[in-house]
């Protein structure tokens, strides 16, 4: 028998060091699911090899950062650069073969990627764990007892932020992005109005890979490990954000995400019967609870489901 | 050339089924006495070891993937979480073994009623949880298994991240004339040449029995399993699966037969747990996490969904292909050597290969193969006449 | 006294009245059929009979159930079974396959006796005879052993029609039986039809395009347009009916 006795912390130092921790890790699982999120909307499928994706990504930032000895900054661009091309190239050899109506194939597929990208980073980089420099400068900038925030963790949430700006602008204000929202909202009309739709769907797994890859980059930093199995607990946390915030909404993924990071960090942290540990299982009842009782999110739109 | 056609039911197909049925058995019965003297085989020059453990390994592996293959290959609902059942099969046994000091087999009583009860509760959820979202929620089922493991409360069952090792040893019964079948074997021509002259160590007896044990317990699954495909609820599984709605007006209770599903799958995927505690005496968290899940995916895409001979194909595939490029570094035919095992980059690209090329598995191409030799009609005169 | 009783029965659509007050009754044996342009709402009524949407109004007695109260899956159970105008069969299944799952109901095996199989021998002999009975019934006993998939739209058709008999139902609904057939295979079907009803005792709703068919078929005509009932009777009644031409022909003037 276990002795449940209900506490709950109040501290307030330690009470505002959890939230700027919830808004600092939030904001890396909301970047990550705004990924999940391009691909969902434009194919209406789970990709569960995303997280992996972004590991291949940091590891080629690291090997120009730390084995190279190049800027961390200009690493993590190119690796940005290598593995959006590397994702337009999936999606046109082993994506755009499979029938775009039939999904559970196309999962299939981002399974296997998932266990092929992993085991390549493991057997190219070895399981060794390895650390990522942040791309922002150390230091606080403020501290009040245990609670601090730093200089990378603020770097970190106004990038996250920049970054949806940059997506919400390019789905709105240009070409590529007005074809991408005709052929999320029915492929086959964007087919008949002269959308290459083939195209547009590569430039969303580009796209998707891009931001997948400065997520990994902004949060491995704040995480301070780097293994193969560091992007696999972070995309279920992602996978929550995108869920709650609505699957189909760029901003729901956001702020789901840091809603799923403040419940990880503050709920789970501060109510004494939650083991911590079961951080991962908190994120799990949050897809199970949304999907039960919302499933479009909290900014989704909701499908007619016609007979 | 033609194909042969051959009458459901007749002398020669029957002459033929009975061939196979004798084949299966003597290969089953020798299979340990040769295997458990390793055999060394060279697959791409890549030479590896293949010993009667990773058999049996195997053998609960088609178990599980059968588990799975019932829920997503007959019933359509695409689970990543049947590595939960499994594990909680697994340590169920492993603790019941070490701490309560009971029989692996008697575990069993406890385990089949407890993964059907898990299994019937994720189903209930479930029922209102279509298509991908279902598997995004399973996915995350499989992502939370090793964490409840490592919880601090369940540490003296568990033996937490450090895995459970189950010291009671799997003692053979003495009726078992295990060195009589060896010494036997050794007296055939050829075959007997090639297992030496060694006894068998205690190990190996021990592996042996294992082996019986396994190969009787995947038996009796993968008999009811037929039996239950055969049926009424088998076919309202594939007929849910196909269409719903149609199933729905047709009077199958979709919420009933879901949930069964999972049920039925969970019961399963907990017998192929204390399968593989019984091979392996040890139980790993991190052994029965996300990677477990998706492997599983792989033994049922590449064994052949919805086919009950490839759930047995592709758990020998799984741990076979896993077996084969996890003892190298080095890539065959390219010498490229590289930092840690391979295996699961193989299968991952074995699965999406497979998707491409043989959509339906190996089973299906094995079927296609024998389609060009003979094929099999059902009588239907025979079969009609008998409606009377 | 009435078989099927369908009264004031409304169904919305956000702010679209697809049925609007629909009443009309069926007699035990009788043949009627349900007609009216695109649009009228006749499958929606057909789905709510069905139990696959939900009316927002009125109310259904079948036989003395409240049919309305009973779910999806419980229709067939009660008496009524249907066909879709688009199929709803199971390509992964054979044609006898098919045709015995529609007997779902007419079994007891569930899932710890059928995989110990206590007693599922005889039931499954018994299943697979009255299947074969209803195939060779609508002559399809040579492609029994054939996957659903594959085979031509008119065959499926009448597999889909062999799955609504093995439920022995008493209340048989067909959504565009004719849709996709040639022109023979259509004038045959209505003589099937007939037949059936006859052979099998049945009621039959039918919801049909094909004017010729529904007229030689039908004792009764329901028609149907923007969701409600304009006329009702019997087939050279209806013919003769003004808003009935007025509604197929537009108004001319």
């Amino acid at each position: 028998m276990f002795l449940l006795a209900v506490s709950i912390d109040t501290d307030p130092e330690l009470l505002l060091a959890r939230v700027l921790d919830g808004l600092r890790f939030g904001s890396g699982y909301g970047a990550l699911a705004l990924a999940l999120v391009m691909i969902y909307k434009a194919t209406g499928v789970l990709n569960f090899a995303q997280g992996e994706l972004a590991l291949l990504g940091i590891y080629i930032a690291w090997a120009f950062s730390v084995g190279w000895g190049w800027p961390i900054i200009v690493a993590v661009i190119l690796a940005i650069f290598i593995t959006a091309t590397l994702a337009a190239g999936i999606e046109r050899t082993i994506i755009r073969p499979f029938d775009p109506s039939n999904h559970l194939p196309l999962v299939i597929v981002t399974l296997g990627l998932f266990l092929a990208i992993n085991s390549f980073v493991a057997v190219t980089w070895t399981t060794d764990l390895k650390a990522l420099p942040s791309m922002f400068p150390s230091g606080n900038v403020f501290a009040v007892g245990v609670a601090h925030l730093t200089w990378s963790g603020l770097g970190m949430f106004i990038t996250v932020f920049a970054m949806l700006g940059a997506v919400t602008l390019l789905l709105n204000r240009t070409k590529i992005g007005l074809a991408f929202r005709a052929v999320s909202s029915n492929i086959e009309s964007a087919e008949l109005v002269g959308i290459k739709v083939g195209q547009t769907l590569q430039f969303g797994w580009a796209l998707a890979a891009a931001i997948g890859t400065l997520a990994g980059a902004l949060l491995v930093p704040e995480l301070q490990v780097l293994d193969p199995n560091v992007m696999l607990s972070t995309l279920v946390f992602a996978f929550a954000g995108a869920a709650l915030g609505g699957l189909d909404s760029p901003k729901g993924a956001v702020i789901g995400g840091i809603l799923v990071g403040l419940i990880r960090n503050v709920v789970v942290q501060s109510v004494s019967f939650i083991p911590s540990e079961l951080s991962v299982g908190a994120a799990v009842f949050v897809i199970l609870l949304v999907l039960l009782v919302k499933p479009s999110g909290l900014f989704g739109s909701s499908k007619v489901v016609r007979v | 050339m033609t194909p042969r056609t051959i009458v459901e039911g007749s002398a020669l197909h029957r002459r033929i089924q009975g061939a196979n049925w004798s084949l299966s058995i003597l290969l089953v019965a020798i299979l340990p006495f040769l295997v458990a003297i390793p055999l060394k085989p060279s697959v791409f020059g890549n030479s590896y070891t293949i010993g009667l453990g990773n058999v049996n390994e195997a053998i609960a592996w088609a178990v599980a993937v059968l588990g799975l293959n019932l829920l997503t290959g007959f019933n359509g609902q695409l689970s990543l979480g049947n590595s939960f059942f499994v594990g909680t099969g697994a340590y169920l046994t492993g603790a019941l073994v070490q701490t309560y000091h009971w029989s692996y087999l008697s575990t069993l009583v406890v385990v089949i009623p407890v993964c059907l009860a898990i299994g019937l509760i994720v189903g209930v959820p479930a029922l209102r949880i279509q298509g991908l979202y279902l598997a995004l929620v399973t996915f995350g089922l499989a992502a939370v298994f090793p964490t409840i493991v490592k919880l601090d409360q369940l540490d003296r069952f568990t033996n937490g991240s450090n895995g459970l090792n189950i010291e009671s040893k799997l003692l053979p019964p003495d009726w078992m004339p295990i060195q009589g079948t060896l010494d036997a074997v050794r007296k055939i021509p050829l075959i007997g040449d090639w297992t030496g002259t060694e006894s068998f160590s205690s190990r190996q007896s021990e592996a042996i029995y294992a082996y019986f044990l396994v190969v009787l317990i995947a038996a009796a699954s993968f008999l009811l399993a037929r039996n239950l495909v055969k049926s009424r609820p088998g076919r309202a599984l594939i007929a849910i699966r196909d269409n719903e709605i149609g199933a729905e007006v047709s009077g199958i209770n979709l919420s009933l037969y879901k949930a069964g599903a999972f049920g039925a799958s969970a019961l399963l995927s907990g017998i192929a747990g204390t399968m593989l505690a019984i091979d392996k005496g040890f139980v790993s968290p991190d052994d029965m996490g996300i990677n477990f899940a998706i492997f599983l995916v792989v033994g049922l895409i590449v064994g052949g969904s919805a086919n009950l001979k490839g759930s047995l194909i592709g758990g020998f595939a799984v741990i076979f292909v896993r077996q084969w490029a996890t003892q190298t570094k080095e890539v065959p035919l390219l010498g490229w050597e590289l930092n840690g095992p391979y295996g699961q980059m193989v299968l991952g690209v074995l699965l999406i290969g497979l998707m491409f090329a043989m959509p339906g598995g190996i089973a299906y191409g094995l079927t296609r193969i024998r389609a060009r030799i003979y094929r099999v009609v059902p009588d239907i005169h025979h079969d009609g006449a008998t409606s009377g | 006294m009435a078989l099927l009783d369908v009264s004031d029965i409304t169904v919305r659509f956000g702010g679209i009245v697809a049925l609007d007050g629909l009443s009309f009754d069926i007699d035990e044996g009788q043949i009627c059929g349900l007609i009216g342009p695109n649009g009228a709402g006749k499958t929606t009524m057909f789905n709510v009979l069905s139990r696959v949407y939900h009316a927002d109004e009125g109310t259904v007695d079948f036989d003395g159930h409240d049919l309305l109260a009973v779910p999806a899956h419980g229709i067939a159970k009660i008496g009524v079974a249907r066909t879709f105008q688009n199929l709803a069969l199971w390509p992964g299944m054979t044609v006898l396959e098919n045709v015995m799952v529609g007997a779902h109901t007419h079994s007891k095996q569930n899932f710890l006796s059928a995989a110990l199989r206590i007693g599922t021998r005889a039931d499954e002999r018994r299943l697979k005879a009255r299947a074969w009975e209803i195939l060779a019934e609508l002559d399809l006993t040579d492609m029994a052993h054939h996957p659903a998939a594959g085979l031509p739209f008119g065959t499926l058709k009448r597999v889909e029609l062999a799955r609504a008999l093995a439920a022995e139902p008493r209340l048989l609904l067909l959504d565009e039986p004719a849709n996709g057939l040639t022109h023979s295979e259509v004038e045959s079907l209505g003589e099937l039809i007939s037949n059936l009803r006859d052979t099998h005792s049945l009621t039959v709703l039918l919801v049909e395009h094909h004017m010729a068919l529904v007229m030689s078929v039908s004792e009764k005509v329901v028609v149907m347009n923007f969701g409600a009932k304009i006329a009702e009777g019997t087939p050279s009644e209806i013919q003769q009916h003004p808003e009935v031409i007025e509604a197929y022909l537009g108004s001319g003037a």
